[in-house]
C-alpha cells in the first residue's frame, strides 16, 4: 500500500475525490454546451458565504454551504426562468455578492479558525470524518439522479425547444439541474477550493468534448480525465505540499491541452494515440521533481540526538522517546523530506538555547503536524495544526525556547492542552 | 372528428408589435397543410403558438381537442426545427439525437427499451439516413442533419409532424427527396403534416391544403385556388404574379 494511503486524511481526500471526479464532469458535460459554466462558479462563491456563515454561526461549514448554496441556486433558477438573466450579468452579482458576503462575515468573525487558504484553494486536510458520510451521501445522490435523468438531460443540452415539443418537463429539469449544481459545489469546494470548483465542472467536460464521438463517450472520457486528474494532483499535493485544487486543476488542464492536440491530429487523419500517452506519461515526471535539498535534510534528520523527555500536565507526566534539533542544521531540517510513516513515529524537540521569535514551515513535509511552542521554563502555551504546504508560515505569539513537533492529533489525544503542560527535557540548560 | 390542430382567434405580438392577429385553423385528420407567406408574416409565431412554445395573448389553442395548458400527449406530435438548433460541434451521434425524441417516456432511470430503440432505426431508415447511426450529427450535410431531425420526430410515431422551413439550405436535389418523403409519410403512414415555407411554388405542388399568412390569414383552402394572381396579390400585394408554373 503506497504510504499516502495509510493516513485517515489522504483516505478520506481521495475518497471525496473520487465523489468529486465521477459528478463534477456529469454535471459539466449538461451545463458547458447551454453556455452556463458561470453558474458553477457562482454557486460556488454563494457556497463559501455559507461556509462563513456557518462559522460564525458555529454549525458545519458543510450544512451552512449547503444550505445557502440551494438557496442561492433556486435565486438564480427563478431569475433564468422569469428571462431576466440578461447575459451573464445576474450571475455575475451572485458570484461577486456570495463572496462579499463571505469576506464580510469572515472579517467580522476575526478570530475564528478558519483557514481561507484552504477554502479558497483546496486542502487534502479539509476533510473531516464527520463530514466524510454527508459528503458522501450528497456525492451519491447526485450521481443517482444524474444517471437516472440522463435521456432527458441529454435532451434539454441539445434543444430545449425540440425537449420541450417532446412532453419534458424542461423548467422542472432546469432548477434541477441547478440544485445538482449546487450540491456537487458543496461536494466539491473542500478538496478542490471555492475558486477553483467551476474548473472541475469545466474542464474536464472539455476534454471529453474534445476527445469523443458520441455524447455518452464525452461524458465517459470526461469522468475518466477528472479521476486522474484529482488521484494525480492529490498525490503531488501530498508529497509536494501543494495547494490540492491547483494542483488537480493543473493536471485536469494538462490533460485538455493533450485531448485538444489528440483532437485535432485526429481530425487530420494522423491519429497518434501514442502522443496523447507520451503527454500523460510526462506527467507524474513533472509532477514528481522533488526538492533538490532533500539528502541534505534527511542527513540532518538522522542525525538528531535521541533524548526521553516528559510533558507534564496536572494530573499525569508522559514520558516521551523525542528527537532532539539543537543545531542550525537540524532545526532547519526538522521533518523536511520525511517520509509519512517517520513522521507518524517521531517527536522532534526543537531547543533554541533561549527564547527566540521564529516562525516554522511545513514546506516538503508530507503530512500535517501539531507543534507545541514552550517557554524557557518548559511551559508549554501554544499549540498549531501546521497543514503541508509551500507558503505558510506558523508561529506562535510570544517568544520560545522550545517547540515540539509531532503528527497531527498527537497532543489532543494525550490530553495535552496550551497552558496546563510543562515540558522537561534532561540535560538542557 | 376533432380536428387534431385548432386556433382560434389567435393573437401574437411580440412587445407591442403585433405578429399574427385573429387567426383561426383547424388541421383535419390526414391533411398536409403548407403554410406559405412573406418573411416577418408570422410563420414560425405560428408554429410556435401552435406548439405551445409561446402563449398566445388572445385566443384558444388546441392540440388533439385539448386546451393546449392541459395537454400531454405530446408522442401524438413530432416537431421539425427550422435548422439544426443545438451546437454542431457537440459529440452527438445521429442514433442519440434520434433517441432524445424518447426521453419524455421514461421516468427517473427508464432507458429506451429495445422496442423503442428498434423504432429510432426504423426511422432512420426511413428518412434513409440508418447507414449514418454513429456519424457525428455536426459533420453531416444540412439535408442529412434536416432528415436526422424527423426521424427524431418520428420515432414516437406521432399523428401530426409539424416543420418549419425544413429545405432551408438544402439543394434542389435533395430538396425534391424530401418532398417525396413527406409525400409517402402523408399518403402511405397517414401521417397529418403542417408545414411552414416560404417557398410558394414548391409547396403548393406537395400539399393538400394551403394557408396563406401575413399576420392574419389571408386564405384557407386548396392549393390551386391559392395560387391564383388574386390569391397571391391579398398575400404579398397587387404586384405579385404566379411565374413558377406547376409541372
Amino acid at each position: 500500500m503506497p504510504e499516502f494511503l495509510q493516513y485517515g486524511f489522504m483516505q478520506r481526500a481521495l475518497l471525496v475525490g473520487v465523489i468529486t471526479a465521477l459528478i463534477c464532469p456529469a454535471i459539466g458535460v449538461f451545463l458547458v454546451p447551454r453556455r452556463l459554466s458561470l453558474v458553477a462558479d457562482s454557486l460556488a462563491h454563494v457556497a463559501l458565504a455559507g461556509v462563513a456563515l456557518a462559522l460564525v454561526l458555529g454549525v458545519s461549514p458543510i450544512l451552512g454551504a449547503l444550505g445557502v448554496t440551494l438557496a442561492g441556486a433556486v435565486g438564480i433558477e427563478r431569475l433564468r426562468a422569469r428571462g431576466r438573466l440578461h447575459g451573464d450579468a445576474a450571475l455575475a452579482v451572485f458570484l461577486s455578492g456570495g463572496f462579499a458576503v463571505a469576506v464580510v462575515l469572515i472579517s467580522l468573525a476575526r478570530g475564528f479558525n478558519a483557514d481561507l487558504f484552504a477554502l479558497l484553494f483546496g486542502s487534502i486536510l479539509t476533510v473531516s470524518p464527520s463530514d466524510v458520510w454527508l459528503i458522501l451521501a450528497l456525492g451519491l445522490l447526485v450521481a443517482l439522479v444524474i444517471g437516472g435523468l440522463y435521456p432527458q438531460l441529454l435532451a434539454i443540452t441539445l434543444s430545449e425547444e425540440l425537449a420541450r415539443t417532446s412532453g419534458i418537463r424542461v423548467s422542472a429539469l432546469n432548477l434541477g439541474l441547478t440544485v445538482l449544481t449546487a450540491l456537487t459545489t458543496v461536494v466539491a469546494m473542500r478538496i478542490v477550493g471555492v475558486l477553483l470548483v467551476s474548473a472541475m465542472i469545466v474542464i474536464p467536460a472539455l476534454t471529453g468534448f474534445a476527445l469523443a464521438r458520441s455524447f455518452r463517450g464525452a461524458l465517459q472520457a470526461a469522468i475518466g480525465a477528472a479521476l486522474v486528474s484529482v488521484v494525480a494532483g492529490l498525490v503531488a499535493a501530498y508529497y509536494l505540499g501543494l495547494a490540492a485544487g491547483g494542483a488537480i486543476v493543473l493536471v485536469s488542464l494538462a490533460l485538455f491541452g493533450a485531448a485538444s492536440l489528440y483532437g485535432r491530429s485526429s481530425r487530420a487523419g494522423s491519429r497518434s494515440l501514442a502522443g496523447l500517452l507520451a503527454v500523460l506519461a510526462s506527467l507524474p515526471v513533472a509532477a514528481a521533481g522533488a526538492d533538490a535539498e532533500c539528502p541534505r535534510w534527511r542527513e540532518a534528520f538522522r542525525g538528531m540526538p535521541s533524548r526521553t523527555a516528559r510533558i507534564d500536565s496536572a494530573d499525569r507526566s508522559l514520558t516521551v522517546a523525542v528527537k532532539l534539533a539543537d543545531t542550525d542544521e537540524r532545526r532547519a531540517a526538522g521533518f523536511q523530506c520525511a517520509t509519512a510513516e517517520e513522521i507518524r513515529a517521531s517527536v522532534i524537540v526543537f531547543d533554541f538555547d533561549q527564547e527566540v521569535l521564529t516562525q516554522f514551515h511545513m514546506q516538503n513535509v508530507p503530512a500535517p503536524l501539531d507543534i507545541a511552542f514552550a517557554k524557557a521554563d518548559g511551559r508549554i502555551f501554544a499549540i498549531l495544526r501546521m497543514a503541508p504546504s509551500p507558503t505558510a508560515l506558523y508561529g506562535p505569539l510570544g517568544p520560545f525556547r522550545f517547540a515540539i513537533e509531532a503528527r497531527a492529533g498527537f497532543f489532543a489525544s494525550r490530553g495535552i492542552r496550551p497552558g496546563a503542560a510543562r515540558l522537561v527535557v534532561p540535560g538542557s540548560r | 372528428m376533432t380536428p387534431l390542430v385548432e386556433l382560434r382567434g389567435v393573437s401574437f405580438a411580440y412587445e407591442a408589435v403585433p405578429v399574427l392577429e385573429d387567426v383561426t385553423l383547424a388541421v383535419e385528420y390526414c391533411d398536409f397543410l403548407g403554410i406559405i407567406g412573406p418573411n416577418g408574416g408570422g410563420k414560425t409565431t405560428l408554429l410556435k403558438v401552435m406548439l405551445g412554445l409561446l402563449a398566445p395573448g388572445r385566443g384558444e389553442v388546441r392540440l388533439f381537442g385539448e386546451p393546449i395548458e392541459r395537454f400531454d400527449a405530446w408522442h401524438r406530435l413530432g416537431y421539425v426545427p427550422q435548422k439544426l438548433v443545438f451546437d454542431p460541434t457537440l459529440p452527438a451521434t445521429v442514433e442519440e439525437v434520434v433517441t432524445t425524441g424518447l426521453a419524455a417516456r421514461g421516468g427517473l432511470f427508464s432507458r429506451p427499451s429495445r422496442a423503442e430503440r428498434e423504432r429510432a432505426g426504423d426511422a432512420l431508415v426511413l428518412v434513409g439516413m440508418d447507414r449514418h447511426r454513429a456519424a457525428r450529427i455536426g459533420r453531416l450535410s444540412v439535408g442529412q442533419q434536416q432528415r436526422v431531425l424527423i426521424a427524431r420526430a418520428l420515432v414516437t410515431d406521432p399523428e401530426i409532424l409539424v416543420l418549419d422551413e425544413p429545405t432551408g439550405g438544402v439543394d434542389p436535389e435533395a430538396q425534391a427527396s424530401f418532398y417525396a418523403l413527406l409525400q409517402i409519410l402523408n399518403r402511405e403512414r397517414g401521417v397529418t403534416l403542417v408545414l411552414v415555407s416560404h417557398e410558394l411554388a414548391v409547396v403548393a405542388r406537395a400539399v393538400t391544403k394551403v394557408a396563406c399568412l401575413n399576420r392574419r390569414l389571408v386564405f384557407h383552402g386548396g392549393p390551386t385556388e391559392a395560387l391564383t394572381d388574386a390569391g397571391l396579390a391579398a398575400l404579398y400585394g397587387p404586384s405579385a404574379r404566379v411565374v413558377s408554373h406547376l409541372h
